[in-house]
């Protein structure tokens, strides 16, 4: 190796180094920001499970104190005087059932939508999608009397069809643009192959999609684990109550009668569950996001 | 012989029967009701004793509640307009009901059920009503509402604090401004208030106003199309007093900054003095308090040239509301006129600490002087003199949004003025 080209490779390096140490400084308000932000959203929860073990008194004249006595009584009331516990199985179970059964649905639409050729493709299509752009409000009274004439209203499966049914558009865009860009030779030699338009769909296809399968997924699930609206109007009975509904109980009766510790202990009742679910799921759901905003 | 005694024995089983509150009816009856509470507030409770009473004493009639909370209204009005759910009855705020469910002709007049006797005096049912409660919402001579709870606006004071620094009652608005100053001298806040909370700061400018021009005259100005009526001297001078308890310290500058329930706090730690607020404070700070914290209350104090007088009471009732399609009438009915029995309402203040409609019942002992206020009324107004339930979006788009701005002082008295009555002007321009 010449002396010259010995020169040219260390300037080469000092470059690469000198653009890295750029790159890094440049990075520095965004950790500033980001680091700023996480330790305020920690301090805001630490905050929140403090006050959840103080009286009423401490919470508003020591706000930052640790308290003299925990009390974990606030606890036992709030447990005892709301159904936070129930509230969170009914959500696990209407959520979880409503994200299986929009993907049952939306999927082989948005195939169909994709993939298909027929007159009237592209009308279906926007109809569907045109969906998204309705208000929830202006469908309580037709839904409310749709849903008490077939016997569903105040019941999880009620509520279910309903999540189900409103959330079909959103779906449907977001898969059919996945599907549209899978490449046509791999549904071709499955025909070749013998496989019927159902085998295509189920065993081609469908995996290839799987991204976008569980983009939609997720973003279907955190819409339908914080929608308040719907349940607000069609879920009456406390037993059937999602936890968004829930929360907002307690909080009503809560500050009305000025009980604010134990509003905090129901909240964090509440948050805690949710956070624990949130990291068992986050690489899951971060790759999955990821993924869809590629497509 | 036997005929009288017959019909004595008939009257006497009557008579008995009316007294438990039994109806005639034997057939099974499901009365739907539809509540503004959680299950697990203490006026829920007492509601579900009162159920459980009355189902007991009618073995025939079974009451399915529904806690819904505060969006009952909301909710009652979708079940109801679909057209497919029951509701027999349901309960609300009653200046909420006026302007919703009553005004959309929802509810059943219950002018003549209310010519029954009461469930446990000698007098008609309306004649155990406190005044001016069961005819505050009336529309043309019907009465639709039947109100149950009742929270008046008032001065709440710590009388330890006025005892202390020897203030007495005001009974007019400079004995109020010498009492701030008497305050201040002695090292305290004098008003504890929010600094952002519309629905409180309004409290002043509705109780100035009807000081200052009688009940009735901020609703008519609310109302006026040209807007015109936002000039009279009177607004000029309601403003400027509000401007003068910030500018004298009665209400401390720091206020502007908080956040409800910030405000009222400095007066459960004994920092303030008093604060204008509705009955329900000594509940909602209950916990917050020292357990020998003394609550009084005074009304808004009277002003030298008005009109108005302490004895018109801001009410804020809680009402029940039948609805007019309901099939039992006669059973909904009477599981109200049990609700304003002696028991019940004795209940309603002994356990969730608020006032009741029902004029035989000692409040209280915690809000004793409310109890008295509402006794003594010789008229009642509802929320912003009835503008909450008239006129709700010239409320939360115009009164609401240019007092704030009145009340942090963004803006002084005479642009205030302005604003109203320009705007006023253009809102109904809009709205005819």
């Amino acid at each position: 190796m010449t002396q010259q080209s010995l020169t040219a490779g260390r300037s080469a390096a000092l470059s690469t180094r000198t653009r890295k140490r750029r790159i890094q400084l440049r990075q520095v308000p965004s950790y500033l920001f980001l680091g700023a932000w996480s330790a305020f959203t920690i301090l805001a929860l630490s905050w929140v499970v403090l006050a959840s073990v103080k009286t009423n008194r401490e919470v508003f004249r020591q706000p930052f104190q640790i308290p003299a006595e925990p009390q974990w009584v606030n606890y036992e009331r709030v447990w005892s005087n709301s159904q936070v516990g129930q509230s969170f199985l009914n959500s696990l179970l209407i959520v979880g059932v409503s994200v299986v059964l929009i993907l049952v649905v939306s999927a082989p639409a948005s195939y169909i939508l994709s993939r298909a050729r027929f007159k009237g493709r592209g009308l279906l299509t926007m109809i569907y999608i045109a969906g998204i752009g309705i208000p929830y409000p202006l469908l309580f009274i037709p839904l409310f009397a749709l849903l008490a004439g077939i016997k569903l209203i105040n019941t999880m499966p009620g509520l279910i069809l309903i999540y189900v049914s409103l959330s079909i558009p959103f779906t449907v865009y977001i898969l059919t643009g996945f599907f549209s860009t899978l490449p046509q030779e791999l549904e071709d030699a499955a025909v070749i192959d013998g496989a019927t338009d159902f085998q295509v769909f189920r065993k081609v296809m469908l995996p290839l999609a799987s991204p976008g399968l569980l983009t939609a997924s997720i973003f279907n699930f955190i819409g339908l684990w914080n929608e308040f609206q719907l349940a607000l109007i069609f879920i009456q009975d406390p037993d059937k109550r999602p936890l968004s509904l829930s929360l907002y109980t307690l909080k009503n009766s809560m500050t009305y009668s000025g009980d604010w510790a134990g509003l905090f202990a129901g909240v964090v009742i509440v948050v805690v569950p949710t956070i624990l679910l949130y990291i068992w799921l986050s690489e899951r759901m971060i790759s999955g996001m990821t993924l869809g905003s590629v497509k | 012989m036997k005929k009288p005694l017959i019909l004595m024995c008939v009257s006497l089983v009557l008579i008995a029967a009316l007294g438990l509150g039994v109806v005639s009816a034997q057939e099974p009856v499901t009365l739907v009701f539809w509540s503004m509470w959680n299950e697990t507030e203490g006026q829920a409770r007492v509601l579900q004793t009162a159920i459980a009473n009355f189902e007991a004493a009618n073995p025939n009639i079974n009451v399915e509640a529904v806690w819904n909370g505060r969006q009952n209204q909301t909710l009652v009005r979708t079940a109801l307009s679909s057209g497919s759910q029951v509701i027999d009855l349901m309960d609300q705020d009653a200046d909420q009901i006026a302007g919703g469910l009553m005004r959309e002709g929802f509810a059943l007049p219950l002018n003549d059920y209310l010519q029954q006797p009461a469930f446990d005096h000698e007098e008609v049912l309306a004649e155990v009503f406190l005044p001016s409660t069961l005819e505050m919402f009336a529309l043309e001579g019907n009465i639709y509402q039947f109100p149950y709870i009742y929270n008046t606006v008032q001065f709440w004071y710590d009388k330890r604090i006025f005892a202390e620094v020897g203030a007495a009652v005001p009974q007019t608005w400079d004995d109020l401004l010498a009492v701030c100053s008497t305050l201040i001298d002695a090292g305290y806040a004098p008003i504890a208030a929010e600094g952002n909370e519309p629905g409180y700061a309004a409290f002043y400018l509705t109780e100035m106003l009807a000081r200052l021009k009688g009940p009735g005259w901020l609703r008519q100005a609310a109302a006026d199309a040209t807007g015109e009526m936002w000039r009279d001297p009177a607004v000029l001078r309601a403003a400027q007093m509000t401007r003068t308890l910030w500018d004298n310290g009665c209400v401390p500058p720091e206020t502007i900054g908080y956040v409800w329930p910030q405000g009222q706090t400095t007066l459960a730690f004994g920092t303030a003095a008093m604060e204008l607020v509705g009955s329900w404070l000594p509940v909602e700070l209950q916990t917050q308090t020292d357990p020998d914290f003394q609550w009084g209350g005074f009304s808004f104090p009277a002003i030298e040239g008005g009109v108005g007088s302490t004895s018109d009471v801001y009410a804020l009732l809680l009402a029940f509301m039948i609805n007019k399609d309901t099939a039992h009438p006669d059973e909904a009915f009477a599981f109200l006129r049990y609700v304003m029995s002696d028991e019940i309402q004795q209940l309603f203040t002994d356990e969730s600490l608020v006032g009741v409609t029902n004029k035989y019942i000692t409040w209280n002992p915690i809000i004793a002087d409310a109890s008295a206020t509402a006794a003594a009324a010789t008229s009642t107004y509802g929320d912003v003199d009835n503008v909450a339930s008239l006129y709700s979006e010239y409320l939360n788009t115009i009164l609401y949004p240019n007092y704030v701005s009145l009340w942090q002082g963004a803006v002084t008295p005479e642009a205030y003025i302005d604003m109203m009555a320009t705007q006023t002007a253009e809102y109904w321009a809009s709205h005819s």
